[in-house]
């Protein structure tokens, strides 16, 4: 059954633009990421493109959390991470000496693994971001759109007033997807986004993320290949490299358009990955 | 040891020996009582000190509480000028200590760099492990010059237009208390903040940054509203510490009756007076009413501790259930493993 | 490649807000800093003082008769104080962890709570009053007694606290293990659940003992008068202690009286810091051995 929905799913990503149409977002040249003197992901070259899909998969410790994390520099957060390479946003070199992490962040929203609301009311948690960034006129019309782009409005617009905490897993997901949107990013970012809920509510967020599509670019890490089937327009494989001198690093070992990386993959890791005779 | 195994049909009841079977129920019983001696302790200090007391409730009632007088001489006592000097050097050492305390443990859980924050915490902590006596003898020779001959006069010459700068110069009196007060308080909100702050999860964090928001932005709009009630509480604990030193204060306050502006001056605290006349009780009315002013202090520290502990409760009850549903997660997993 | 229409710098209001965000980081940073530095002053200054008054005298002799300033020593100050928390711990320890027995082994939920909450509202009760509490029933007969009783009653809290702690960190599948073997709970628990808790049960006590060593107001009203020699180690006496040596030699205005408080307050100091360190490092060691 699962396999029929891959399929199905797989028809459903629309046209994608032809490769010279496609306008890349990030552009990432020799990205390396150390913690301390430990190299978590080794030399990464990839375009992330405008209003796709993008999701990366690969199995666990190849890095995948680590490499999204610095696409909004959430890694500044790790004292002893250090990034080498370039990786660029929109043509701007994303590490520069004279970028502000902050307003990086302000641009390029993030969705966690486990769903991270405020202990506060939900309209709260959605006015956060934008009470913050001085966007307070028509806050409460602001708040509504976000939560209607979340698909959540309806369960939730008759008790805004009510604890975020009181929501069901997958409520609480969206209503942190809402919170992104609210303060108008340009990216959104999300880690894994499914992996703590039950598939109902997966399957929510799966469809939330074509209709947000539209308007956002998306990057989705996931362990999950039929999630990365069913909402990716392009896929990009991370695997585990053993470097000579013992180290394990995560390092870009494919990156296609989803159907390619699914149905024909180039590399032999990615095939064994992807139809599960990994190792 | 064991005693004679029975016929067949009894043999899931005799086989464990007298002492064994008598074990459990003793076990229970024994540490019911030690678990109700020590909380009946509570009600036994109550009720011994309203009974000690009651020889100076006889004499001067409700009316010792709105009495300024302490005269071993003609043997009248009263507590206003003490729960006066209490109060006014208790809330300003917490006033002065809790921004404070909140920063530091901000600054260990938020700022610090990782290697920096254990050290950094230890120091904290064992400035909390300073005995008051310590810090009293530090007071009097050390600050109370310092004070005497820097500070009073630099605060009497600037705001000495505001009459609590005003007055004679003093090695002790409330400002002195009030300092050392500070210095022991500081320690022990902080290291309870900083494990509160410790304990709000990372992900809300991450959130807040997530968003754009600045690290500040981060701790006023999600740290400290998640650890508001436990901060309360830290801080409420922290008044009753400072209301409750005896020794450190005793040394450093001056010992003297009367209500006055000037922080300059003299003064005493409930704790203090009891500690201070130890030696010199001299009448069965002057003990009774010592007794009066440590049912006081008793009283104080109970409305205070309670509701410290109110306020706490809802916050330890949490990672208490998450034990409870932890455990029992472990168990069926070892019953799926079976 | 898309050509940068925007910027990622910090600009007008964001400038201001990451300002405050600094100017705010820069005063928990003073305030951390005040701290240590308070601490230091304090270290130091009772380190300078009293590293100097020390002598071999000082820890091997008695104070001289008559409460003479010269000469002598702290000797039976340090054996008073070891008298009265020597007792005390012997009375609080047994108690305490048969208290933290019954609250995390045993009692309904609920009665577990209103016995949590007691410890930790007598753990509040200024040290004081818990001295004159013990003053109203032993009256005016002191003895260092007297004194441990009242330091037990600090004690008694911190120890079921401590231990309850650890009790609850021993996995349940231990407990399971002897259970399930047919042992009665009350030989698990002594053979099983408290041994392996001991580590933690003896660094709470030590943090105890640090505590109550460093403790004053209690003794005042139960072994601070009426003694009658310099040298009495009987625990039905009066003894001295060290801290109230501190503090009756801080009271002097003769220099070698303050000396000599300066020599006892390091010399308490001391004590208190590296046992209460020790248990702490101890407590954290063996939290991370039982939690991972």
């Amino acid at each position: 059954m699962e396999a029929i929905k891959t399929k199905i799913d797989l028809t459903r990503q629309g046209r994608l633009p032809a490769e010279g149409d496609r306008e890349a977002v990030f552009e990432a040249r020799g990205v390396s990421v150390f913690y301390g003197d430990q190299r978590a992901i080794d030399n990464v070259n990839i375009d992330i493109y405008r209003r796709l899909i993008t999701a990366i998969i690969g199995p666990s410790g190849c890095g995948k959390s680590t490499f999204i994390r610095t696409l909004n520099r959430m890694t500044d957060l790790v004292p002893s991470a250090r990034l080498t390479g370039e990786l660029r946003y929109r043509g701007i070199d994303l590490y520069g000496p004279r970028v502000d992490a902050v307003e990086v962040r302000r641009r390029i929203g993030m969705v966690f693994q486990k769903p991270n609301p405020f202990p506060k009311s939900i309209y709260d948690n959605v006015a956060y971001g934008l009470r913050i960034l001085g966007m307070k006129k028509d806050l409460g019309e602001r708040v509504e759109k976000a939560l209607r782009a979340a698909a959540l409005w309806d369960e939730v617009k008759d008790r805004l007033k009510d604890s975020a905490l009181g929501l069901s897993g997958g409520q609480q997901q969206r209503l942190c997807i809402a919170r992104a949107i609210a303060v108008e990013p340009e990216v959104i970012l999300l880690d894994e986004p499914a992996s703590a809920l039950d598939p109902i509510a997966t399957s929510a967020i799966e469809d939330l993320m074509h209709e947000l599509k539209r308007d956002y670019t998306l990057v989705i890490v996931t362990h999950n290949m039929q999630q990365a089937a069913r909402v990716a327009d392009m896929t990009a494989f991370f695997g585990l490299d053993v470097s000579p001198d013992g180290n394990r690093q995560g390092v870009l070992v494919e990156y296609d358009e989803t159907e390619k990386i699914f149905t024909n993959p180039s590399d032999k890791r990615t095939e064994g990955y992807v139809t599960g005779r990994f190792g | 040891m064991e005693t004679s195994h029975g016929d067949e049909s009894s043999a899931f009841e005799r086989t464990r020996s007298r002492l064994d079977r008598l074990g459990d129920p003793a076990l229970k019983a024994i540490t019911f009582v030690a678990a109700a001696l020590a909380v009946t302790a509570l009600v036994q200090i109550t009720y011994e000190l309203i009974k000690g007391s009651r020889l100076a409730f006889h004499r001067f009632g409700f009316g010792f509480l709105t009495s300024q007088t302490w005269d071993t001489i003609h043997n009248q006592f009263g507590a206003l000028s003490l729960i006066f000097g209490t109060a006014i050097t208790a809330i300003l050492a917490i006033v002065i200590a809790a921004p404070l305390a909140v920063a530091i443990a901000l600054f260990l859980t938020e700022l610090a760099p990782k290697p920096v924050r254990a050290l950094l915490g230890a120091l904290v902590e064992m400035l909390a492990a300073i005995p008051s006596v310590i810090l009293g003898l530090w007071g009097i020779l050390i600050l109370g010059p310092f004070v005497q001959n820097q500070l009073e006069p630099f605060l009497g010459s600037t705001l000495g237009f505001l009459p609590f700068f005003r007055g004679q110069t003093s090695p002790t009196g409330i400002l002195t208390a009030t300092l050392v007060l500070t210095i022991m308080v500081v320690p022990i909100v902080a290291s309870v903040t900083r494990e509160l702050f410790m304990t709000v999860p990372p992900e809300l964090r991450e959130g807040a940054l997530a968003l754009g928001a600045t690290r500040w932005e981060m701790v006023r709009g999600v740290l400290l509203p998640a650890a508001r009630p436990g901060i309360l509480a830290a801080v409420a604990l922290g008044f009753g510490r400072a209301v409750g030193e005896a020794m450190a204060v005793l040394m450093v306050i001056g010992s003297q009756i009367g209500i006055h502006l000037s922080l300059f001056g003299h003064s005493d605290t409930l704790a203090a007076r009891i500690a201070g006349q130890y030696n010199g009780a001299s009448t069965n009315l002057q003990t009774s009413s010592l007794v009066y002013l440590a049912t006081i202090l008793l009283v104080i520290s109970l409305a205070v501790n309670i509701g410290a502990q109110l306020l706490i409760r809802p916050i330890d009850r949490r990672p208490r259930r998450q034990r409870i549903a932890l455990d029992r997660a472990l168990e069926t997993q070892g019953m799926s493993a079976d | 490649m898309a050509e940068p229409v925007f910027s990622l710098r910090t600009s007008g209001r964001l400038r201001r807000r990451q300002l405050v965000s600094r100017m705010m980081g820069a005063l928990a940073f003073a305030a951390a800093l005040l701290a240590v530095a308070a601490l230091a002053i304090v270290v130091i200054s009772v380190a300078s003082k009293g590293a100097s008054a020390l002598s071999i005298d000082f820890f091997t002799k008695s104070q001289p008769q008559g409460f003479q300033p010269a000469g002598g020593g702290i000797l039976f100050a340090i054996v008073g104080s070891a008298v009265i928390v020597g007792i005390a711990t012997l009375i609080a320890l047994p108690l305490g962890v048969l208290v933290a027995i019954y609250v995390s082994e045993l009692a309904p939920p609920r009665l577990a709570r209103v016995a949590r909450l007691a410890l930790d509202i007598t753990n509040g009760i200024p040290t004081i009053v818990i001295g004159i509490f013990v003053f109203t029933i032993v009256a005016a007969h002191q003895s260092a007694l007297a004194g441990s009783v009242a330091l037990a009653i600090i004690m008694v809290p911190l120890i079921a606290r401590a231990t309850e702690e650890v009790l609850l960190l021993v996995p349940p599948a231990q407990r399971e293990a002897s259970l399930a073997l047919g042992v009665s709970r009350w030989r698990t628990t002594f053979s099983v659940v408290v041994p392996s808790a001991l580590g933690g049960i003896l660094t709470g006590t030590t943090l105890a003992i640090a505590r109550a060593a460093g403790e004053t107001a209690p003794l005042l009203f139960l072994t601070a008068l009426g003694t009658t020699s310099y040298a009495d180690a009987n625990p039905f006496h009066p003894l001295q202690s060290m801290t109230f040596a501190i503090f009756t030699y801080s009271d002097q205005a003769d220099p070698a009286f303050q000396a000599k408080a300066w020599a006892a307050a390091f010399t308490l100091m001391c004590f208190v810091l590296a046992t209460s360190l020790a248990a702490k490092l101890a407590m954290a060691r063996y939290r991370k051995k039982l939690g991972g």
